[in-house]
């Protein structure tokens, strides 16, 4: 049986299932952990989170496919909170499709950004992370004022 | 020598705690392993190359699902795309699945979505080939919708 735990001074390895965590033949694939790693996958949260902007219009439904970047009239910037750190997170943010048509297709649905949709598109201001938050301005309609609905996964890192 | 592995006490909890690389553990503000906090750990990992059959002259239809084993939840999972140009888009630049209806209508896309026990795609796209990157992480995002 592999003996996948190695600890000594100033170095833990853990090597997945058959492997032996003192072989120094061992290839990163063959571990679940080193402490020689610069980032192992710690999280300080990850989540979704919905807008509660009022939407422009009513909900509809296409056959083969939902609404997305939802028009709204409220202008008030996105927060989304995590515990307080003493230093600024790598945050990974997902955009999602309108959460009103999740439970249509039995599932969480994806999105392009906002952002990208067409040069008549702009955000307010950039995206930013403070140590408890990230803070999200609405993207706006240069056209016609309208701010957008947007909805998002979130991954803070610990790193 | 810098101490980077603490397994026992420390700061009021026990527990196992690995700084990061030249990081004493007691001046740590971030831990590369800690028993107080998750880490992400992966469920499902693969690829899948969809080669369209069916057109309607514009358009490429791909239709296809990446079955895991179901976790009861919806999970945490990240997607990379990558088509003609040959790079791979993280996330994933989804706007060649939408549809623009117009003033009033609003934009449409293909369903691209996570459920508790698979990824399924479902859309039209100007390439006729186009391979996805997945990876599905244990980790609860919503109750199954």
């Amino acid at each position: 049986m592999a003996d996948r735990l190695l600890m000594e001074a100033g170095k833990l390895i853990v090597s997945k299932e058959g492997k032996d965590a003192s072989d120094p033949a061992l290839t990163p694939g063959d571990m679940m952990f080193n402490s020689d790693w610069l980032f192992s996958g710690t999280i300080i949260a990850a989540g979704v989170h919905v807008d509660t902007a009022s939407y422009g219009f009513a909900k509809s439904f296409a056959e083969d496919g939902f609404r997305v970047n939802e028009g709204t009239s409220d202008t008030y910037t996105q927060v989304i909170n995590f515990p307080e750190q003493n230093y600024v997170p790598t945050v990974l943010l997902i955009p999602l499709g309108d959460s009103r048509y999740w439970s249509d297709f039995g599932m969480l649905l994806l999105a392009p950004g906002a952002f990208s949709a067409t040069t008549s598109l702009v955000r307010d201001a950039p995206i930013t992370v403070t140590y408890s938050q990230i803070i999200i301005p609405r993207v706006r309609n240069v056209g016609n004022g309208w701010r957008t609905r947007e909805d998002f996964i979130y991954v803070v890192m610990g790193m | 020598m810098t101490e980077r592995i603490r397994l026992g006490h420390k700061d009021g909890e026990h527990g196992l705690w690995v700084s990061p690389p030249g990081v004493d553990i007691a001046t740590a503000n971030r831990f590369l392993l800690s028993s107080a906090a998750d880490m992400l750990k992966i469920h499902a990992q693969g690829e899948y190359r969809s080669i369209s059959t069916l057109d309607d002259s514009v358009y490429w239809k791909h239709e296809f699902e990446l079955p895991f084993p179901d976790l009861g939840y919806i999970p945490l999972a990240i997607v990379g795309v990558k088509q003609g140009n040959g790079e791979v888009n993280f996330p994933p630049n989804l706007w060649p699945f939408t549809q623009y209806l117009g003033v009033g209508l609003g934009t449409y896309m293909s369903v691209i979505g996570i459920a508790t026990d698979r990824i399924k795609v479902y859309g039209w796209n100007s390439d006729k080939d186009i391979t996805f990157y997945y990876t599905v992480f244990r980790h609860k995002l919503l109750d199954g919708v």
